[in-house]
């Protein structure tokens, strides 16, 4: 595998890259296969992570973390990516969308019973935004929870797209419209809401990221209480953005994570094989290839760790770099993984079963 | 060479054109054949295979056309119903630039994969050089219109239920099968530097 290297990186950075490389190799590559062509969600493998702080590294090790900063969280990601890119989503989903979301918003039964018990894995938590009316228009959603008397809400509407949304979700954090549509953000709440019959989950199945089980769900009269509201009423837009920026971040480092493997795997297949009696590795194309997808890495790698510096430092800024570092690293990614299928030929493609 | 058990095979498991296509790894075990199963000539069965490659490289263009025109065509139809931020997606400047350039690069693959069989149909033999230029280009065309039209699509293009995303599945492959991108690219410059081979049409 190609080495982390980078000038932002500290010993404890360097030391951290190593404990999650061997989790990784011990748990999720035994089952990274299994994960995909069996859609196999690997609720184990996030116990061991969980156990092991890194899940949720970013939180105190007091609440399940590992105390690392957001860069560190985006080495985590990157190096378990490396293995699994579903294994790398689901980190993500359940650490930085989920877990930091209470424990940055949460009250205080939140932050010390829930947040704990999904930094662990012993929980599992779901983000659920997205409606079958709205993705990227996420002000828009029309999931409605209205208060009634006795310091009671009751939540209906559709979720869409929700990771581990189905049978493994334990805790969710939900999104509501809590005024009028026209209000768009400004009438958002986000609530928590427990494993519960009111909620009806199918799977949807996917291209990619198999096994992280992706669901549409529906909320039919389900009842929470004041005490369930995350952070303030009509402010849970802000909890939602905050934590895709996260995400955006987390999202970059699984790309990263991917096309180093990919990369890895070329230029091992490139070693071995033999084309136009030589090997491939003396066709300048291939060396060309291979120059590019190294440079394209690389160029993700600088600009994914700036980003997460930019939040650990504070700037103002930071978001903007989430976005960049997203939109770049997903391009450039996207490019050297269609090149490493390229240059595996029929072998990237299919995989002998028997 | 008939089917037999001399015959071993392996099946497959491939990212796209899943079911139809049954590709296997195929392993001949003293298999015994006669003089009379010789197709064309002794030590002249190259030039079959890449006559035949030929053809079928055009055929992997009709593919490529026909993917990309379905996914074009759900594009289209989702951008109409399809509302974000308060219009349909077909209202916003980016989704329509993106269409266009689908419909641009569908229209230029059809136009050179046509071109190709004509000149077969007329025995022309620079239907040896359009055939894999039509190759090269529909291939890499079908990805990136699937591409688009998966982005365009959004969470729904990456599900199961969309056309698209069984059309980028199998677009890749046609990046590789019937000559890689680069053994087209090998064909092209052999003909650009030493024109070109002689063939019967």
């Amino acid at each position: 595998m190609i080495p982390i290297r980078h000038p932002s990186l500290t010993k404890e950075h360097e030391k951290f890259i190593e404990l999650v490389d061997e989790l990784s190799r011990r748990f999720i590559e035994p089952v990274a296969d299994k994960i995909d062509r069996e859609n196999y969600y690997p609720r184990e493998v996030i116990r061991e992570l969980g156990k092991n702080g890194v899940l949720a590294p970013i939180l105190p090790r007091e609440y399940g973390g590992y105390g690392m900063d957001v860069l560190g969280t985006a080495l985590s990601i990157e190096v378990i990516s490396r293995y699994s890119g579903s294994m790398g989503i689901l980190t993500e989903v359940q650490g930085f969308l989920v877990t930091d979301a209470f424990y940055t918003y949460g009250n205080k039964q939140m932050k010390e019973e829930l947040v704990p018990k999904l930094a662990r894995g012993e929980l599992i938590g779901s983000f659920a935004l997205s409606e079958p009316c709205c993705g990227s228009d996420a002000a828009a959603i029309e999931t409605k929870a209205e208060r009634r008397g006795g310091g009671e809400w009751v939540i209906n509407g559709k979720k869409m797209w929700i990771t581990q949304g189905g049978l493994y979700a334990d805790v969710y954090i939900v999104f509501t419209r809590t005024g009028p549509k026209e209000a768009r953000h400004r009438a958002i709440t986000a609530f928590l809401v427990r494993r519960n019959k009111c909620i009806e989950a199918s799977p949807i199945h996917v291209m990619g990221i198999r096994g992280t089980g992706t669901s549409e769900l529906t909320f039919n009269d389900c009842v929470v209480g004041d005490d369930d509201v995350v952070g303030k009423v009509n402010e849970g837009f802000k909890i939602a953005m905050e934590a895709l920026n996260l995400g955006r971040i987390a999202v970059a480092s699984v790309t990263l994570g991917l096309s180093e493997a990919a990369l890895t795997e070329a230029l091992e297949w490139v070693r071995n094989r033999r084309a136009f009696d030589q090997p491939m590795t003396n066709l300048e194309w291939i060396q060309f290839q291979l120059a590019d997808m190294m440079a394209y890495i690389e160029t993700m790698r600088s600009i994914v760790y700036d980003a997460a510096l930019h939040f650990d430092r504070k700037y103002e800024d930071y978001y903007a770099f989430a976005s960049i570092a997203k939109l770049t690293a997903v391009l450039l990614g996207m490019d050297v993984i269609r090149r490493a299928v390229q240059l595996t030929g029929l072998m990237a493609f299919g995989a002998i079963v028997s | 060479m008939r089917r037999s058990n001399c015959v071993e095979v392996s099946k497959l498991e491939m990212m796209g054109m899943r079911g139809g296509a049954g590709e296997a790894e195929v392993k001949f075990n003293d298999c015994v054949v006669g003089d009379d199963d010789v197709l064309g000539k002794v030590n002249e069965g190259f030039k079959i295979a890449m006559v035949t490659l030929d053809l079928a490289r055009i055929g992997i263009s009709g593919v490529a056309v026909g993917l990309s025109q379905g996914v074009l065509d759900e594009a289209l139809e989702w951008a109409k119903t399809r509302t974000a931020f308060g219009k349909p997606l077909i209202d916003w400047e980016w989704i329509q630039f993106q269409l266009a350039d689908m419909k641009t690069k569908l229209e230029i693959g059809r136009t050179v994969t046509y071109k190709a069989a004509w000149l077969y149909d007329n025995k022309d033999p620079l239907f040896v050089l359009y055939a894999s230029i039509a190759k090269l280009y529909t291939a890499q065309m079908a990805v990136e219109i699937a591409r688009d039209g998966v982005q365009i699509l959004g969470g729904f293009g990456y599900s199961k239920e969309s056309f698209s995303e069984r059309a980028y599945r199998d677009a890749k492959v046609l990046e590789i099968a019937e000559g890689t991108n680069e053994a087209q690219k090998i064909v092209i410059h052999r003909i650009l530097t030493r024109g070109l081979p002689e063939v019967e049409l």
